[in-house]
């Protein structure tokens, strides 16, 4: 598998599949919205409002998903030095921080009619900024250490950092009493969401998905390229 | 009818505004990822235009010359 992220052939790839996957996001979306915003019935306790959980769930998933990939990455890269597995890092990254940056805001939309107020120092919340900021500090490190030897090695003991947060996010909830409601959808036991409204939650969640799967096809093949460029310098 | 939906008993407001910034996200971050990916295209094509004329220069091919040149004439078809 790592000899096909590293060959040419995942290149072509890209370009072959990019215009399919964008195709086929748009229309899980519209789907997606189509079953949230109209189909789905109303929360009986917080009414419309809790139609807003079909773009946060989602997206403080894919957030946390993409985050905990980029930590067990940087463990093998930072072990082993593999420099693909940084490429991929580099790439997943930006998605991720825009569905981070997602969920925050929209969380705190949801909050204000929920709770009656936009924000609260509760430990999901803050340890969600906390993972914005781990985000940000990556991101920003391959620019900041562009040229230094060890970019390898700060970014990934940045990751491997913000990978103690991810149990402490999933857990916030039951380990502290806090504002944010325990998890309703559950892989291990019974879920406590209706299916009226799960079907239009994994609709969302499978079509942002395939966005930050979209994003990080043609993130990483600029990365490539910018490779092949640096290599046409020296030729 | 029409108003009602939009409206969605008071919280119109807050369901429209997070839907609204989701969709301009994910339309700021694609518009910003393909505009890079645009770029280093064009940089890349120019400097292996560059690179084709001269290309008697660079032989016997390496290979990285020979991966380079893979991507190239393939991404073109």
């Amino acid at each position: 598998m790592f000899t096909f992220f590293q060959s040419d052939k995942f290149l072509f790839f890209c370009l072959k599949y990019q215009k399919l996957i964008f195709y086929f996001f748009v229309s899980l979306l519209v789907l997606g919205l189509w079953e949230g915003l109209i189909v789905s019935p109303q929360d009986y306790v917080q009414g419309n409002s809790a139609r807003i959980m079909y773009v946060h769930v989602p997206s403080a998933w894919i957030s946390l998903g993409i985050f905990s990939v980029i930590g067990i990455l940087s463990i093998f890269s930072f072990i082993f030095k593999i420099k693909n597995f940084l490429i991929i890092c580099k790439s997943l990254a930006p998605s991720g921080l825009v569905f981070n940056l997602i969920a925050l805001v929209t969380g705190s939309i949801w909050g204000k009619p929920t709770w009656g107020t936009w924000w609260a120092w509760d430990a999901r919340i803050t340890s969600m900024l906390i993972l914005f900021l781990f985000y940000f500090i990556y991101l920003v490190s391959f620019s900041l250490f562009k040229k230094s030897k060890n970019l390898n090695k700060i970014s990934s003991i940045i990751a491997i950092l913000g990978l103690i947060n991810i149990p402490i996010i999933k857990f916030s909830v039951e380990w502290w009493s806090t504002l944010h409601q325990p998890s309703s959808v559950k892989i291990l036991s019974e879920t406590s969401i209706h299916n009226s409204m799960l079907l239009p939650l994994l609709i969302m969640t499978a079509s942002f998905a395939l966005f930050s799967l979209l994003i990080f096809l043609m993130k990483y093949n600029t990365e490539l390229i910018k490779l092949r460029n640096k290599r046409l310098d020296r030729l | 009818m029409m108003l009602n939906f939009l409206n969605m008993d008071g919280h119109g407001i807050f369901v429209w505004s997070a839907f609204i910034f989701t969709i301009i996200n994910f339309v700021t971050l694609h518009f910003i990822i393909s505009k890079n990916l645009k770029k280093e295209k064009i940089k890349f094509f120019s400097r292996y235009s560059i690179y084709k004329k001269d290309r008697a220069k660079y032989l016997p091919e390496s290979k990285e010359t020979v991966s380079v040149l893979k991507f190239a004439v393939k991404s073109k078809n």
